[in-house]
């Protein structure tokens, strides 16, 4: 309040404002615009600090109604023409209309360094906009380096993204980030693939989450391809974009390389779908979910310049039931220099010990060349009652040169597949576990296949996680004491501190 | 022994010397890495260890310092390993971001303290967490709150004043 005057207490130095500007800006640059606009008033030291702040992060969260108005005055009064980083969050269905997608077009022209937008409004149907933003025109030219688009709703609703036509001067050469989440494409003039390949041409990654082709006129879903020529891309990744035909890559820089549960949509069932990576440098591959019609890695065949390849997502789905893990039997069998392996194991709830024979787990491949293995371990044991050491044991015989391994098995005892995390809770009613597993079908396991392994003489480091010490966690303890050299480091994690 | 890691000693503002792997400082503070390359040519073939003056920071706050840059360089304990990432504990957005959190729980004058040392060796991960610490401090408080805290002396007239209130009558 005015008037109100502070005196300093018995020569303690402000030391606050001691600091030299530009560090009393980059504090500045830390607190949502609100919180840095109203240092203002402090005194003298910060009347006009937080115009050069190298940051402005605008929120609605506590402005609501006013968050538009705000944000015209801080950009209007911002002390200079540039911005090196923007951050916005919108929280409000309030503020999601036309107004704030033209503001939002012309604060992104300003920003030099990085763009951040994302609209958290809940997405319920009920509501006009349905959590998503109004149509976002991308403005001709941006300078930034990096942008981040998340602009919601909920389903296949997602904000309208419409990118620069053809023909005008277009500038994006600056842009070396690009992430895309939940937009939905307006390609009426053209294709994403295209744009990027000939406007962003320094990109290094892209993300792209939750990323649709536009609406037919029939409500349906447009399935489009996405066919990116970026030589410079050394990072790309496509995490549940389902409307997907066809995804094909060029690149010589590309390293890592991820596509999350992309073709598991009923409108690609029919269609002829296509993967084609052309990455001669690949070195870090995930991939999960189903497989498209046609996979192929141009150039990725018998190539001898990928030392490491990680490969991580695949998901094996046990016992029996080859159909659900040919993707990842197949990916390995494409893939045979990975040695560092990143899979989990699903085991359903109709598994019954007696299923556990070897006839069932014979599909396990043999993987000579995996020297990391990393299993994270996924059932609702609750149902089932079933044991998992021979599922681990089998898959470690397939590794012989193994080096480390991570075991994870703190999704064992989950209550429900539709919310794993927030569900995954372990060493909660015992007893009606205990009953089912440790049947005589169980102990028979224990005799006839633990005392015939072989030992992993490279096995240095074994790390568990989730490791509550129920019986069956001191099991899997003991069969790794099997397989391992005295010289092995093995470390117990346990999660259950909070 | 050959092998063995080559240390330098800092020596605080009041005379305090730190033992440090040359290593692991050279990898976090871009200042002392540039004051060990002038060094070099002149030590490559004596024995003797280096000892760095570092004048604009006490024992109190290099010690600190040094805690944070051995958790967050330490080659053996941080990178080398690419593999590494499957082996922290699954949650942990950043393995380290407890320890950071705890690092920064400090009263306002050893958190600026530690702000002029990460910008005076330039070690930038050090600096933009001390910053933000700062910023943390004056984020969600009123404007007395924060005058209080940090001991700002409100040195507008009144005319001042009720010009400034109004000028930014807009963030209020």
């Amino acid at each position: 309040m005015p008037g109100n005057r502070a005196v300093a207490v018995g020569g303690g130095a402000d030391r606050l404002s001691d600091l030299p500007d530009g560090i009393l800006e980059l504090v500045l640059s830390f607190l949502p615009a609100a919180d840095a606009v109203r240092t203002a008033v402090l005194s003298r030291r910060f009347r006009g600090a937080w115009a050069h702040a190298p940051a402005l992060n605008l929120s609605d969260v506590l402005l609501q109604g006013r968050f538009l108005g705000f944000a015209r005055e801080a950009l209007a009064r911002y002390g200079a023409p540039d911005i090196p980083a923007l951050h916005v969050t919108i929280g409000c269905e309030c503020n999601l209309g036309p107004a704030t997608a033209a503001w939002l077009r012309d604060a992104m022209e300003r920003a030099t360094g990085s763009v951040s937008v994302s609209v958290t409004a809940r997405g319920e149907a009920v509501t006009a906009r349905g959590g998503a933003l109004d149509c976002l025109i991308l403005p001709r030219c941006l300078r930034a380096k990096s942008i981040a688009l998340i602009l919601s709703g909920v389903g296949f609703k997602h904000c309208p993204l419409v990118l620069p036509e053809p023909g005008a001067p277009t500038w994006f050469g600056g842009l070396t980030e690009l992430s895309l989440s939940r937009v939905r494409l307006q390609e009426r003039v053209r294709p994403l693939g295209v744009f990027l390949s000939s406007c962003c041409t320094q990109l290094r990654k892209l993300r792209l989450s939750k990323v649709t082709g536009g609406l037919a006129p029939d409500e349906g879903l447009t399935l489009w391809p996405l066919v990116l020529h970026l030589d410079l891309l050394e990072e790309l990744e496509v995490d549940r974009v389902e409307t997907f035909t066809k995804l094909q890559v060029a690149s010589s820089n590309l390293r890592t390389l991820g596509v999350l549960s992309c073709f598991r949509s009923l409108s690609q069932c029919g269609m002829d779908t296509v993967v084609e990576i052309s990455a001669p440098r690949l070195e870090v591959f995930s991939w999960s979910g189903a497989l498209p019609k046609h996979l192929s890695f141009l150039n990725l065949n018998g190539s001898h310049c990928i030392r490491c390849l990680r490969l991580s997502g695949l998901s094996f789905y046990l016992p029996g039931k080859q159909i659900r893990s040919a993707s990842a039997v197949r990916l390995l069998e494409m893939c045979p220099r990975a040695d560092h392996l990143i899979v989990s194991i699903d085991i359903p709830e109709s598994t019954s010990p007696p299923m556990l024979n070897r006839e069932e787990l014979k599909h396990v491949p043999h993987l000579p060349n995996v020297r990391v293995l990393s299993l994270e371990m996924f059932a609702v044991l609750q149902l089932t009652g079933c044991p998992i050491t021979p599922i681990i044991s089998s898959f470690l015989r397939g590794c012989p040169n193994l080096t480390r391994l991570h075991i994870d098995l703190s999704k064992l005892n989950i209550f429900s597949r539709l919310n794993a995390e927030c569900f995954g809770v372990r060493g909660n009613d015992e007893t009606e576990m205990k009953k089912t597993w440790q049947s005589t079908d169980h102990r028979m396991w224990k005799r006839k296949t633990w005392r015939d392994q072989q030992q992993l003489i490279s096995l240095r480091e074994i790390r568990l996680s989730g490791f509550m010490g129920t019986d069956r966690d001191m099991e899997i303890a003991d069969l790794l004491f099997g397989f391992c050299l005295r010289s092995t480091v093995v470390r117990h994690w346990c999660e259950d501190e909070d | 022994m050959a092998s063995e890691k080559k240390v330098v000693f800092l020596r605080s503002s009041d005379g305090e010397a730190f033992e440090v792997s040359e290593e692991v400082i050279s990898a976090a503070s871009v200042t002392i890495k540039g004051m060990i390359d002038e060094e070099s040519p002149s030590r490559a073939d004596t024995a003797a260890t280096t000892t760095l003056a570092i004048p604009n920071v006490t024992a109190a706050t290099l010690s600190r310092v040094l805690h944070y840059v051995n958790k967050h360089f330490d080659a053996a304990a941080v990178v080398g390993r690419p593999d590494d990432y499957i082996f922290c504990a699954p949650g942990d957005e950043h393995p380290l971001a407890r320890f950071d959190d705890d690092f920064v729980d400090v009263d306002n004058d050893t958190l600026i303290d530690l702000v002029h040392a990460a910008e005076y060796l330039h070690i930038k991960k050090l600096f933009d967490l001390t910053c933000k610490a700062v910023a943390d401090k004056l984020k969600g408080r009123t404007i007395d709150q924060i005058r209080e805290t940090f001991g700002i002396v409100n040195d507008y007239t009144v005319e001042e004043e009720v010009e400034v209130y109004r000028e930014n009558s807009w963030a209020f």
